[in-house]
């Protein structure tokens, strides 16, 4: 194939697009581990979680031309999911005196993506679905992109800022970092360090809500479509550095832009494996990760 | 606090264990519980156990299953009550697993099937992936299975005994792909297919056939678990395609329709679904309102198509049945099963090795005709092939039986 300017520029448009709302699921994820200390196995199972949630509303409440209102629904659900999650089944780890929280974790939020992911297919069937196709195809340069992924771009850019404005300018962000830094000087400080956990819990389940959300007319709605929104979510995490918001976000557009290229220059059967092989490159250039730091331990 | 904690854990363990085991679509029925089909009059026979080895749910394609499932059911209800039973009028009972569209899952499987619920014979098999990885546990248990929709030419090319087929070889079907863009004057066909065994046999095969035909073809082999397929899609725009095969599965075929129209690709290009995927119209049509007019589809019937006896009580049963007209995966499960039924009766025993050669040298009435699978060179190893057709969607929410009929292979209407 002969690569002309308008063909590479497209797909780095097409890479960066994908980036962008890899970087929704990866923020979310980076987020609850950065507080918590704890990877949460379960987030693709909220990603696909809102997706229902943004067809249930559409079809059968909203109708299409309120799909933005199912968007917000989906979020505002599956915050409240999340809260209500972390309270049952992630507080123990804290609150009970536990000694191998890692291993809790682990086995918890596996559960519950067995858990969530069965229980969809009980109550939805294994049918594929769609909330519908909202918006005309736009063009971007030279390339045609359908009018729902360019909303879908639109949106996680949105909520990447606002959870920067978040983090950065509010009394809640400050509290936030401070978790992240050290738990227990934030309670001497008088915060309460298990509602700071419970709530970043919910914002992080929320995000990978709103990218299920976004994305359902796009990549569509059925059980398993979270699966691999996870897999790129620990990829863009690990190539990033774990618990970094920025490196969650420059990892996810350098993942998007790697496979896209990739695709064309070498082979697309070989996209999943170009993600790998830029995560083992960052891994052996920086074993941290782009902005991950070296852990001190006393 | 420790021991509750861990309480909690085995609660969800088990939630999620409840959940799994209620996930399947169709229940699977085994000998201790109500058989799937009604027993025949004698009822005091004991029943001969049948298996229905099929994709419920995901990563498989469950709504494919479900289709092949309901011929199974209905073809183990036209030997029950047509037929008079198999083996010494016994009725047949069917016991279905669930192989989730998974190799491994699939041929442990066959293996319950087989060891614990003591069937004679297994149907159903869809994933060519996972009809391969049964072809070793068959070759070791010694029981018949009939591939129902696993179309890799491997299946039957490995020569196993116990490995039959009624459906299209890949090597088949790239024929038809490729005489029928040749009859639509195309000379560049665009092939995009997953990674699966059935897309890397298919793809190897239209390749092999276009170079035969003199046509350009181009190639396309992506992840299954690939969601974003934009890059390929425009990759193949840029190539300057005149026609597009859609070979994808599980849910990729459905993401190929809508990102090629993204793209403007389909339906300025027209497209091909190599398999009968669009036949599942219900969902097609949900999920391509606006943009799934004017698909071609590859499949092995059509309303106008010539039954056999047994073809014409399906698709009436079916009818009064489910108020639809059977498709061909349904069709192919109910023929599949009543071919198992009738090698044990023909041989007298449920016994793997008099099935085999029964199914070896008979010939039998099928719902397309007289099937014979004899002892072929290579992949036409006990194969016995379909008609092929190709039909196409000539406008919004159209049913199977109305899409149009473009081009026929080995085909006798009605």
């Amino acid at each position: 194939m002969t690569i002309t300017p308008e063909l590479l520029l497209n797909f780095t448009i097409a890479g960066l697009m994908i980036g962008v709302l890899y970087a929704l699921m990866a923020l979310g994820i980076t987020f609850i581990y950065s507080i918590m200390k704890m990877i949460n196995w379960a987030m693709g199972e909220f990603y696909m979680l809102g997706s229902y949630v943004q067809w249930a509303l559409v079809v059968f409440l909203l109708g299409a031309d309120y799909w933005f209102v199912g968007i917000i629904g989906s979020m505002i659900l599956v915050f409240v999911v999340g809260l209500i999650v972390q309270r049952v089944l992630i507080s123990p780890m804290f609150t009970s005196g536990m000694e191998r929280r890692d291993e809790y974790g682990t086995v918890v939020t596996i559960a519950l993506s067995l858990f969530l992911r069965n229980l969809m297919t009980v109550l939805s069937g294994p049918d594929t679905r769609t909330p519908g196709r909202f918006l005309p195809p736009v063009t971007l340069g030279t390339l045609p992109v359908s009018g729902d992924r360019f909303a879908a771009f639109v949106g996680a850019l949105l909520l990447i800022f606002l959870f920067y404005l978040l983090l950065n300018y509010t009394w809640v962000g400050m509290a936030f970092k401070a978790s992240s830094q050290n738990r227990v000087g934030v309670q001497t400080a008088g915060i309460n360090i298990l509602r700071i956990d419970q709530a970043a819990f919910a914002i992080g389940v929320m995000l990978a809500a709103a990218a299920g959300a976004l994305l359902a007319p796009v990549f569509l709605v059925y059980p398993s479509n979270g699966a691999i929104a996870t897999v790129k979510g620990f990829e863009i995490i690990i190539i990033g550095g774990m618990g970094s918001i920025p490196g969650a976000v420059l990892g996810a557009i350098a993942l998007g832009l790697t496979e896209s290229l990739g695709s064309v220059f070498i082979s697309s059967g070989l996209r999943d494996v170009f993600g790998f092989v830029l995560l083992i490159i960052i891994l052996l250039i920086k074993p941290t990760g782009l902005f991950g730091e070296r852990e001190r331990l006393s | 606090m420790r021991a509750n904690t861990f309480r909690v854990i085995a609660m969800f363990v088990l939630l999620g264990l409840v959940a799994t085991a209620c996930s399947a679509p169709a229940a699977p029925t085994t000998p201790a519980q109500a058989p799937t089909a009604p027993a025949a009059k004698p009822a005091a026979k004991p029943p001969v156990y049948m298996g229905a080895l099929l994709p419920l749910s995901e990563p498989g394609a469950p709504q494919a299953g479900q289709l092949i499932l309901r011929g199974i059911q209905m073809g183990a209800e036209y030997v029950n009550t047509v037929l008079g039973g198999s083996v010494d009028g016994r009725p047949v009972e069917i016991v279905t697993e669930d192989d989730k569209g998974t190799p491994e899952v699939g041929a442990s499987g066959y293996r319950r099937l087989v060891q614990e619920k003591k069937v004679a014979g297994v149907t159903g098999c869809y994933h060519s992936s996972v009809c391969l990885a049964v072809n070793e546990v068959a070759k070791e248990l010694g029981v018949p299975v009939i591939v129902t929709q696993g179309s890799n030419a491997a299946i039957t090319a490995s020569r196993i005994p116990q490995v039959f087929r009624t459906h299209l070889i890949d090597p088949i079907r790239a024929i038809a792909l490729i005489d029928f863009a040749k009859s639509q004057g195309h000379k560049k066909v665009a092939i995009m297919a997953d990674n699966t065994d059935f897309g890397v046999g298919l793809t190897t095969a239209v390749k092999n056939e276009g170079a035969a035909q003199g046509l350009q073809v181009k190639a396309t082999v992506y992840d299954r678990a690939a969601v974003d397929l934009t890059p390929e899609l425009l990759e193949i725009k840029s190539w300057g395609p005149e026609i597009i095969f859609n070979g994808g599965t599980g849910n990729t075929e459905h993401r190929i329709v809508d990102q090629a129209f993204d793209i403007g690709l389909f339906p300025k290009i027209p497209m091909l679904a190599t398999s009968d995927w669009p036949y599942r119209s219900e969902e097609y049509w949900k999920l391509h309102p606006k943009n799934g007019v004017g698909i071609y589809i590859l499949t092995a019937y059509h309303q106008d198509m010539a039954l056999t006896k047994s073809g014409k009580w399906l698709y009436d049963a079916y009818m009064k049945k489910y108020g639809e007209a059977p498709t061909y995966s349904t069709l192919n499960g109910f023929g599949d099963l009543v071919l198992l039924a009738e090698a044990a009766k023909r041989a007298g025993s449920t016994d793997g090795k008099a099935m085999v050669k029964e199914l070896e040298t008979g010939s039998f009435e099928f719902w397309a005709g007289t099937v014979t699978m004899p002892q072929g060179e290579g992949a036409m190893w006990h194969q016995w092939t379909p008609p092929v057709v190709i039909t196409q969607y000539a406008a919004a929410n159209q049913l199977p039986k109305d899409a149009k009929l473009v081009y026929t292979f080995n085909y006798k209407a009605k």
